[in-house]
């Protein structure tokens, strides 16, 4: 009987051990389960949202984390040697995080836009999106002419020395 | 008493499988977590051996139309690394300052930035930086 009890203890704990390798991966509980770290590679859920105006929501939603994700702009005409900036709202996001972004083109075929400026804050963070070198090229690039896609990434700085 | 110290060996196994998951810090909400550091640049250098980081610039206000390279003295850099990095205002609040190449060595790193306006900048930058293998 001491057996059986001590075995249903050690299983508890083997059971806890799974559990903590990550939240929500398996059982009833699977929002998680195409997040994390797999064979060193990060694997994040596919989170998309469209902005308008220049601002975007994306907020995580129970265990569904948004802590990357792809924004698709609005049309844009932005003039070469000039700026779109993208107001992301993300209830993860804290001003001391990292955040690094990438940008492509959706529709539009014209211009140089490149990441500028990423500036996280509590619960958003501020994407500046530059088209073209500006005074600093040989000639003016030329104006946008549809949707650009604005990938990130948050990174939380861990106290817990864990790396 | 054999017994029990067998009882007491298969839970101390049994610990020993739960407790390094439980003391990693995996993405249990979804979130990637490391142990960033962070470093403040003089004359266009800083160290920082974390495998992330956020390092203060020196006041950028000379930077015109020229690139301000900052060279990262970090131990777990190696040149076939991939380096992400971001850039954010620190205490500057004019100018559009870009990151254009960030370059990995053994042991350290380049990362460079080039301002876009004639709008100078007016202080600070912070430079956020992670090392992937």
């Amino acid at each position: 009987m001491r057996k059986l009890l001590i075995g249903v203890v050690a299983l508890a704990l083997l059971a806890t051990a799974a559990y903590a390798v990550q939240l929500g991966t398996s059982g009833t509980n699977k929002q998680n389960q195409q997040s994390g770290l797999r064979i060193g590679i990060p694997i994040m859920l596919n989170n998309t949202a469209t902005a308008t105006a220049g601002a975007a929501t994306l907020n995580a939603a129970g265990l569904n984390p948004t802590a990357s994700g792809v924004i698709t702009t609005e049309a844009l005409t932005t003039l070469g040697g000039s700026d779109y900036t993208l107001t992301l709202t993300n209830n993860l996001i804290a001003s001391t995080d990292l955040v690094f972004a990438t940008v492509a083109n959706g529709t539009n075929t014209l211009g140089a836009p490149r990441v500028g400026r990423v500036q996280p804050a509590t619960g958003s963070v501020v994407i500046v999106v530059r088209n073209g070198n500006g005074n600093g090229g040989t000639a003016p690039d030329s104006t946008l002419n549809g949707t650009l896609k604005i990938g990130f990434l948050l990174i939380k700085q861990s106290a817990h020395n864990s790396d | 008493m054999m017994k029990h110290l067998r009882f007491a060996a298969f839970a101390l196994v049994a610990l020993a499988f739960s407790l390094p998951a439980l003391a990693t810090d995996l993405p249990v909400d979804g979130n990637l977590r490391f142990s960033c550091g962070t470093a403040t640049a003089a004359a266009s250098a800083a160290t920082l051996n974390n495998k992330c980081g956020v390092i203060t610039t020196e006041s950028l206000t000379t930077l015109t139309g020229s690139e301000y390279t900052l060279t990262l003295t970090n131990s777990t850099v190696a040149s076939s690394d991939i380096l992400l990095a971001s850039l954010s205002y620190g205490t500057s609040t004019t100018g559009v300052p870009v990151i254009v190449r960030v370059i990995s060595g053994t042991g350290s790193a380049g990362i460079v930035v080039r301002l876009l306006t004639t709008a100078v900048l007016n202080g600070t930058l912070q430079i956020k930086f992670l090392n992937l293998k």
